[in-house]
């Protein structure tokens, strides 16, 4: 079972899009067929918030299928979360969160 | 090519800010508007019934146009309130500029204001919430700019020191302005040592939180000509904007600013090496020197050895900054229309102990968002037309 966030997928230009649309961002056509992404994808960039009720991670992934989303890597230290490290998406009560894969 | 008509055609003729830092209760944005207002009108030579172009944004007033119309007794034939965050005042330069080519304005006034820091000292701001980003809860905008800062570090290999080092210079610039904010010694320990807020960024990484307003008398450079104050010249402007969202930033080390940098440039017929002094929006210490690459002052990646060694301090390579910026001199929110004071002020030669000698073209550059909507003039004495 795919367990990614779900996307759009350009039958024109072939382009990821996230999130949805109406009009391709690329090409402007009004192809788009919904797809899911399997979860697998790679940490962009990463920023460990110090909030008063804690540290926590915010995450930029790259999904395999070609769009990026802001996220949070769970079950390790928020500073231990690296650009470039491979995660895995998964449910988290309605929220898609990634772990180190 | 031939020059291109909007070259030289306007010019700042007036600048003023209002009350800074604190205003206290009661005073409210409006107050501050009129006050800038009237201060800039007074270094024009001009006359409120003068001004016949308004522009203005706003993070408090829904319709900012119509409010600081009926504060000032100001009824504009043309009347522009485009909102791209902290970049809309350096838009609005060129927005100006092609209103009065076009004979739709004769003295446009572009002014912005904020109580801020009266108001508790948080960022207002009129920005939806993102329901693809509310879930994990970064905080708008540092988090954004943090995104930024640690892709630039993994790219480029930019230091922690080197982000630092621009709050550093910002605040030396800042201890010769006897009007900024922040005047107290500063050094990149402190800053290292500072309160993390959003990692790699400390709280001396983010810009002030202060109450302020400014204003600008824009006009034709024929008619600026015979007011009271040597004109400063608009040579060239550009803007652009490429996302909204963070995420959606095809490459978080590079903005925008590459756009709205290069078509002002090529209105000027100038490029970097020809500018004088600089103004960049450093809403966070990762801005200039993201900024500095993609306005040509260096090349993509080298921004951190750019700054590093007071490169863009007092007696640095490039004075950048030159008041001290939005890390220590103002920041109410949006800083643009600020930028483009310090560049008149030292144009003209009238920035103090701050003054840089022979400042013949500036560059000023507003940022808008999250690292979203980029801004970008060349201003000029009357010699460089």
């Amino acid at each position: 079972m795919p367990s990614g966030p779900a996307f759009q997928r350009c039958e024109d230009c072939r382009s990821a899009v996230h999130p949805r649309r109406v009009l391709c961002p690329v090409c402007g056509s009004r192809r788009l067929a919904d797809e899911c992404s399997a979860g697998h994808g790679v940490v962009y960039s990463t920023t460990t918030v110090h909030a008063r009720e804690g540290r926590y991670n915010v995450a930029l992934v790259d999904l395999d299928e070609g769009f990026r989303v802001m996220s949070e890597v769970v079950g390790i230290a928020p500073d231990d979360v690296r650009i470039g490290m491979g995660v895995r998406a998964r449910d988290d009560g309605g929220r898609i969160v990634f772990d180190a894969a | 090519m031939p020059p291109d008509p909007l070259r030289g055609a306007v010019a700042v003729a007036g600048v003023a800010e209002s009350r800074l830092g604190e205003v206290g209760p009661g005073v409210t944005p409006l107050a501050l508007v009129a006050e800038a207002t009237a201060g800039a009108l007074d270094d024009a030579g001009l006359r409120k019934d003068d001004i016949d172009g308004l522009f203005t944004a706003s993070a408090y007033y829904g319709l900012p146009g119509v409010n600081v119309g009926e504060e000032l007794g100001v009824r504009p034939r043309y009347s522009d309130s485009t909102n791209l965050g902290g970049a809309s005042f350096v838009s609005h330069l060129l927005h100006a500029a092609a209103a009065i080519a076009a004979g739709l304005s004769d003295v446009a006034l572009i002014v912005y204001a904020s109580t801020q820091r009266s108001d508790g000292g948080r960022l207002r701001s009129v920005v939806e919430t993102n329901p693809h980003e509310a879930a994990y809860r970064p905080r708008y905008p540092v988090s954004m700019f943090a995104l930024a800062a640690a892709r630039h570090m993994y790219e480029y290999g930019t230091m922690r020191e080197q982000l630092a080092e621009v709050a550093v210079a910002a605040r030396a610039w800042a201890r010769l302005t006897p009007e900024a904010f922040a005047r107290d010694p500063l050094t990149v320990e402190d800053v290292l040592a500072s309160r993390m807020i959003s990692s790699p960024l400390t709280v001396r990484d983010c810009c002030l939180v202060t109450d302020g307003g400014g204003a600008v008398i824009v006009t034709s450079t024929e008619r600026a000509r015979s007011l009271r104050r040597p004109p400063a010249v608009l040579l060239g402007a550009g803007e652009a904007h490429w996302h909204r969202a963070i995420a959606q930033m095809p490459d978080l080390t590079t903005t925008a600013a590459a756009d709205s940098g290069a078509r002002a440039y090529a209105m000027a017929g100038l490029g970097p090496a020809d500018i004088d002094v600089v103004q960049l929006y450093d809403a966070f210490t990762i801005n200039p020197i993201v900024f500095l690459e993609d306005l040509g002052f260096c090349a993509k990646g080298e921004g951190g050895p750019f700054v590093a060694g007071g490169g863009i301090a007092p007696g640095g390579r490039l004075p950048v900054n030159t008041n001290g910026g939005g890390l220590s001199y103002t920041h109410p929110g949006m800083l643009g229309v600020f930028l483009i004071i310090e560049a008149v002020r030292q144009l003209r030669g009238e920035a103090g102990e701050r003054q840089q000698p022979g400042v013949d073209v500036a560059l000023v550059h507003g940022n808008g968002g999250a690292l979203s909507a980029q801004a970008t003039a060349v201003l000029g004495t009357l010699e460089t037309i």
